[in-house]
């Protein structure tokens, strides 16, 4: 592994360096025009340095996407995947070697263990793209650091973990990013400007669709599978981390691990996490969760994947309104009121309404007019700079996480749970109080606020 | 539902060696598992007879496999345990099954007896049970509902290597006494992994009983251990640990330190809560004063949120504070935390606060109190609005709407008469942003302030909100005494004015004092009725005033704006200003004309083509008279094609017969394919005429392959363009596939049924077209570019959870047997001469053919009807007739 530090190692700290060095006059070098900025680019202190953990398929995309703008700069990545890893420090260098002709910055170095790049102290930010199981450690470690972080969907992969991120991110100050970029989306936004502005009467109802079964990538993994031997330049162990150990199979990994309890949910989670957090936005319940959930579903009989693949659930908010999320419906998220409905993520323009004409509607100065952001990656650097919170925060990221860890529970206990959404606890059900955290497998421990 | 897969959340599984993971197969909860041969049925009731009836299928029969099972006696989860092997072993998928569904049931509510029954079975399994896997397999339905019963034989596991992580788990998540007196009895013999385990166990339990034990680990050499031990002090927050943590916090460098810091203020908050409140503040100010360096500023930030733990709004005098720092990051923590806190008091120190503070903060200050949303912190914001530091002032218009709505009106506006732009445009900005309408009415009432900028200003806040009900209010200032004035009103009924404006606006024209303000007045006419449903109403008075004597730059604007009109009188009236004496009004009478906005206009501009004495005038004419044809609503395209062809003869320029082309090739019939094609040969028109006859091919290929293949093939002689080549190609390749589509329809609907949603709940709904009741049937023609064989519902109705009816007329020669192929997005229905033939329930996507129906023809006209279901996105229908082989058939005709 090229260019790998130390966990205990130190580094040249850029925070120190911007906070002291002084350009003394008459310096004996020449700083080109670009390092100041002057040449229409952005100068090096000014810009935004990244680190990337996780960049496989969305770590790369997100990665790309912050790869546009000229006031950032990703000077690490990380990935337990050498191939991976290679791809993406392969994807920065060419980047910046396009770009070096007009001054911008090259060297990006490739870490193994994500450690190493929060030990360093010259990046401000991480953006963190592992699959669900590995983003609370890694989350919580570069907050405490003093990093900022732009974390994928689904924030958490169990209740405590994600209040867990919200308390550390508070405490520390830090800002983050969750990557429910429908918050960025217009149609999103404006179908839930339209509920929240009661367009569509009063709420009683939302539904939200999502897929049966999986949507297996790479190969044919159904079915039981055979071990096989660790490919060369993976590490397994690592990429296992903090879940039950499993022997190693290639359907169990990237991509495919959402379909596997121990990592994930399921399309609950998959794609629950994009549009319970519409319907969050669109309900007005940012800050708070359902008071009571109900579920029922079916699983495989057999082989690697063991999330539901078909499933109904009911929640009911304080506020009345009941949410079904379930596989028989509709896909994608629709808002159903007493004179009407918003369904957003749909049709070709991405929001579909009864009555039609609320398409065209304008929502008036004064109304309820939620947050702007056109650009989900570049609502995250404008928030590092500005101190603003984001988009999608992490309370947000969980509240909405949560709906996925609800609904789980909920179908595999199939009775009516109650649920107290300010102290996050079934009051009355022990049992399904302990199906709320899990166990992190030696040595990782969620060492919790 | 089955009682299948309910993987636990809490599953633990350490697998001993590489070698035994290898034997396994795996996956989920039942990772391992392979299925036997079938054995013969057992005997009802028994526990064989239960086991094999898994899978459950739904929540009843769980529950009743549950019941009967669990009356059979601690024997018989004795026996299933019994029958518990290692991964790959064998088959005990429905033992493993069964267990996990028990260990779900017996933890529901008021089930005690049955799980304590449960559990003291699954520990008596597990202390004789010897593979560690199965081991394993019986910890983690422990760890779903056990209690105490267990404790004692999960206890002997705490030295395993292997077991005591799992054990450990589950007897953390028990978290009774006797679970945690367990794990503290195992630490003084642990080391390694095990007393790492151990020793956060006790930590997240808070067990202060094993703080020695624990503390004998917080120097240790080991990483690991060290820091586990010093999280789990960090955690019990016991007094005496304070000076471990304190040089662990200073002393621990690299990556380590972040984390060592981070026990040291959860210890700090831990010794609050326990009491000493004093100690663990002392704590947190320490770190706020000792870590300045700009790389712990995080640091920094959780002291302060500490703090604010300890001491809830106590803590604000100190956070006021350090809101002095210049660490921006600091800064904002310290806005945020006090954000939290509520009330009035809260309110009266920031007021005090803020008195001696610096103007960035004062302007801080003063957006936090507008967020917190006490109403006693208006005065603060009101007298910011007046302070002598502009940064201050910035912060105080830009936050006193958000705590003062409608109240800050009136001092927003007074700010409009600021001397800073800046202050101007944050001004502006908040009125805009105050809701309802009752606020519009009060900045309206702006309008007539004594102060010229306050009344420019409010107007053009109006124009921000779209405030069209204002246009009355606006247009008397139109008569204002000030220019200023007068040109932002004119301004803003250009923005917001419709058929209701004209009136005033033709007064305002009338009135006008200077050439810009006609100029303004004409464009705002303008505006205003291109944006009106209806200008009839605006006739009248723009014909009343064209008769009273008004002056020439105001009668050049009157008749720009009759275009809009387009009514005969007003025709007229243009028409005779052709004949003024003022070369102006003559021009603005062309002008007018040559962008009349209805077809009434193309004779006079047709003649004014010919014989205008102004070059410039015959141009714009003639540009006018071929805009016109198109227009022509009561002429098709047949007709059309006929009048272009007469504008070609009469155009003098090749520009000009360019022009022509262009337009042309908008219509749609062979005769206009015709008509373009006579210029393919002429070198001056020939780039313009090869455009034309591609984009009428495309649009009528299907019905007319061969007058289109024809035209083609001259095409690829004269063209070696790749653009071109490839267009012709399309259109050959569309032919070829798509030829004899039906590209006329009939359609009814859309029809909706409450109750009913997605395509498959509305395929068998029977809406008035199958019951053959009288409904609308409007006339379609398919007319993509693209896709000109595909009828798209969407371009008729965006409705959704609906049904379509399209239907169409087919002329046979004979009776015969024919293939009707249909595809369709998403499910239809197909009946031929009344009788239903065809039907497919689906939510599918589009493919041409995707049906292929067999029908038979009765001899002269036959009427094919299709209802095609819509839940959301797209919505088609694409048909034809072909022989029984699918080959093409000859003399079967389609409506036209």
């Amino acid at each position: 592994m090229g260019n790998k530090t130390q966990i205990n190692g130190t580094s040249l700290s850029r925070r120190r360096f911007l906070g002291t060095a002084v350009l003394g006059l008459g310096a004996p070098f020449v700083v080109p025009a670009s390092a100041l900025g002057l040449n229409g680019t952005t100068a090096p202190s000014n810009r935004i340095t990244l680190g990337c953990i996780g960049v496989g398929g969305m770590g790369m995309g997100n990665m790309n996407s912050f790869l546009r703008f000229d006031d950032v700069q990703v000077i690490a990545v990380c990935d337990v995947d050498q191939a991976h890893l290679n791809a993406a420090q392969n994807r920065v260098t060419q980047h910046y070697a396009a770009a070096t002709e007009s001054g911008s910055p090259s060297g990006c170095d490739a870490y193994e263990d994500f450690r190493d790049v929060i030990a360093r102290d010259d990046i401000d930010a991480l953006m963190i793209a592992t699959p669900d199981h590995w983003h609370t450690i890694p989350v919580i470690m570069a907050v405490q650091k003093g990093m900022d972080v732009y974390c994928e969907k689904p924030l958490s992969l169990t209740i405590p973990e994600g209040r867990a991120m919200v308390n550390a991110v508070k405490r520390y100050g830090r800002i983050l990013q969750t990557g429910t970029w429908r918050r960025s989306r217009t149609n999103c936004r404006f179908g839930c400007e339209l509920v929240r502005n009661g367009r569509i009467g009063k709420l009683h109802t939302i539904k939200i669709g999502l897929p049966k079964g999986y949507q297996i990538r790479g190969g044919d993994f159904g079915g039981i599978q055979p071990p096989m031997p660790v490919p060369e330049g993976f590490n397994y162990d690592f990429w296992l981390g903090p879940a039950p150990w499993a022997p190693y199979t290639p359907g169990r990994c990237h991509f495919n691990f959402r379909w596997i309890m121990d990592y994930s949910e399921g399309y609950i989670s998959d794609w629950g996490a994009h549009y319970f957090d519409v319907a969050q936005w669109g309900n007005g319940t940012d800050m708070t969760s359902p008071v009571s959930v109900q579920g029922k579903g079916v699983f495989p009989k057999e082989g690697l994947y063991d999330a539901a693949i078909e499933h109904h659930i009911e929640y009911t908010y304080a506020n009345g309104v009941k949410m079904i999320c379930s596989t028989d419906l509709l896909g994608a998220v629709r808002f159903e009121g007493t004179e009407g409905w918003v369904h957003v993520d749909t049709g070709p323009t991405g929001l579909e309404t009864f009555p039609e004409s609320l398409r065209h509607e304008t929502i008036a100065p004064g109304e309820i007019h939620l947050y702007e952001s056109a650009d989900h990656h570049r609502n995250f650097i404008d928030c590092i700079k500005t101190r603003r919170e984001t988009a999608a925060p992490a309370e947000v990221g969980h509240r909405s996480a949560a709906l996925c860890h609800l609904g789980s529970i909920a179908v595999v206990l199939e009775r009516p749970l109650k649920w107290d959404p300010e102290k996050e606890c079934f009051p009355d059900d022990s049992e399904a109080q302990r199906l709320l955290a899990r166990s992190m497998r030696s040595p990782w421990n969620l060492r919790a606020l | 539902m089955t009682l299948l897969r309910k993987s636990s959340p809490n599953a633990i599984m350490i697998l001993t060696s590489a070698l035994t993971a290898l034997a396994l197969m795996f996956g989920g909860c039942a990772r391992g598992q392979v299925k036997t041969e079938t054995k013969p049925p057992a005997p009802e009731g028994t526990l064989e007879q239960l086991i094999a009836s898994l899978p459950t299928q739904n929540a009843e029969d769980n529950e009743t496999f549950c019941r009967k099972t669990l009356a059979l006696g601690p024997n018989a989860i004795q026996q299933l345990c019994d029958q518990l092997v290692e991964p790959g072993e064998g088959d005990d998928i429905n033992v493993r099954y069964a267990l996990h569904g028990l260990a779900e049931f017996v933890g529901a509510p008021d089930r005690e007896t049955e799980r304590k029954s449960f559990y003291e079975s699954l520990a008596e399994a597990l202390d004789k049970t010897e593979s560690k896997l199965v081991r394993t397999f019986l910890i983690e339905q422990m760890q779903i509902a056990g209690g105490d019963e267990v404790v004692d034989s999960l206890a002997k596991l705490l030295d395993d290597n292997d077991l005591c992580e799992p054990a450990t788990q589950a007897l953390v998540a028990f978290a009774t006494e006797k679970s945690t007196a367990a794990i503290r009895n195992a630490l003084p013999n642990s080391s390694g992994a095990n007393r790492v385990t151990l020793l956060c166990a006790l930590g997240t339990l808070r067990d202060d009983q094993a703080l020695a034990e624990i503390t004998k680990s917080a120097n240790s050499g080991d990483d690991a251990v060290r820091l586990a031990a010093l999280y789990a002090l960090s955690e019990i927050g016991d007094e005496s640990s304070k000076d471990i943590l304190a040089d662990a916090a200073e002393s621990i460098s690299g990556f380590h330190r972040a984390e060592a810091n981070h026990f040291y203020l959860t210890f700090a908050q831990r010794l609050a809560e326990n009491g000493n409140v004093e100690e663990g503040l002392a704590i947190c100010r320490e770190v706020y004063s000792t870590r300045t360096d700009p790389d712990d500023t995080a640091f920094q930030c959780a002291a302060l949120h500490v703090m604010s733990r300890v001491l809830g709004e106590d803590v604000l005098s100190e956070l006021l504070e350090t809101m002095t720092t210049d660490n921006e990051q600091v800064r904002e923590q310290a806005m945020t935390i006090a954000n939290s806190f509520s009330g009035n008091q809260v309110t009266r120190q920031f007021a005090e606060f803020y008195r001696t503070a610096s103007p960035d903060l004062r302007a801080g200050l003063l957006r936090l109190l507008a967020r917190r949303g006490d109403g006693k912190a208006m005065p603060l914001l009101f007298a910011g609005m007046d302070d002598s530091e502009k940064v201050v002032r910035l912060a105080a218009i830009e936050s006193v709407s958000a705590l003062a709505g409608g109240a800050s009106i009136n001092a927003l506006l007074d700010a409009l008469a600021n001397e800073d732009k800046e202050e101007i445009e944050a001004a502006k900005a908040a009125l805009t942003k105050i809701p309802g309408s009752d606020a519009t009415a009060d900045i309206s009432a702006g309008i007539a302030d004594k102060h010229p900028a306050i009344r420019t200003g409010a107007i053009e806040v109006l124009v921000a909100r779209g405030a069209r009900d204002q246009a009355k209010n606006i247009a008397i200032a139109g008569k204002d005494e000030d220019e200023t004035v007068r040109l932002a009103a004119l301004k803003a009924l250009g923005a917001l004015g419709n058929e209701s404006a004209v009136s005033d606006l033709v007064d305002l024209l009338l009135t006008a004092k200077t050439t810009q303000e006609i100029k303004e007045a004409e464009k705002a006419l303008n505006l205003s009725l291109e944006r009106s449903e209806d200008t009839s109403a605006a006739e009248q008075p723009l014909l009343v005033a064209l008769r009273s004597d008004c002056d020439v730059p105001v009668r050049c604007a009157l008749l720009s704006a009759l275009k809009y009109v387009g009514s005969n009188s007003a025709l007229r009236a243009t028409r005779r200003a052709l004949g003024s004496d003022e070369p102006e009004v003559v021009d603005a009478a062309v002008r007018s004309l040559a962008e009349w906005q209805n077809a009434s206009a193309m004779n006079v501009l047709k003649n004014l083509a010919a014989n205008s004495s102004s070059q410039v005038h015959r141009v714009l004419a003639f540009r006018g008279y071929v805009r016109t044809i198109g227009l022509a609503s009561d002429k098709d395209d047949m007709a059309k094609t006929t009048l272009y062809e007469e504008a070609i003869a009469l155009a003098t320029r090749p520009e000009d017969r360019k022009m022509v082309l262009g337009a042309m090739a908008e219509t749609r019939n062979k005769e206009s394919l015709a008509a373009v094609a006579k210029y393919l040969d002429d070198e001056t028109l020939q780039d313009e005429a090869i455009v034309a006859a591609l984009k009428i091919s495309g649009s009528i290929a299907l019905k007319n392959g061969a007058e289109v293949t024809a035209v083609l093939d001259r095409i690829q002689g004269l063209s070696d363009k790749e653009s071109t080549l490839k267009e012709v190609d399309r259109i050959r390749q569309q032919i070829e596939e798509f030829e004899d589509y039906i590209t006329v329809w009939e359609v009814a609907g859309p029809f909706r049924e409450k109750g009913k949603e997605g395509p498959k709940g509305l395929y068998d709904v029977v809406f008035a077209p199958e019951k053959k009741e009288k409904v609308e049937w409007r006339k379609v023609s398919t007319d993509a570019p693209e896709k000109p064989w595909l009828l798209d519902f969407n371009k008729i109705s965006r409705a959704t959870h609906a049904a379509v009816y399209a239907r169409t007329e087919v002329t046979s020669p004979k009776k015969q047997k024919a293939r009707l192929e249909v595809g369709s997005d998403d499910g239809v229905k197909v009946w031929v001469n009344g009788k239903f033939v065809y039907g497919k329930n689906d939510a599918r996507g589009f493919t041409p053919g995707d049906d292929k129906i067999a029908i038979e023809l009765a001899e002269g006209e036959n009427t094919i009807m299709i209802k095609v279901t819509q839940g959301g996105g797209d919505w088609d229908l694409g048909a034809r007739i072909r022989a029984t082989d699918g080959s093409r058939l000859s003399g079967v005709k389609y409506m036209e």
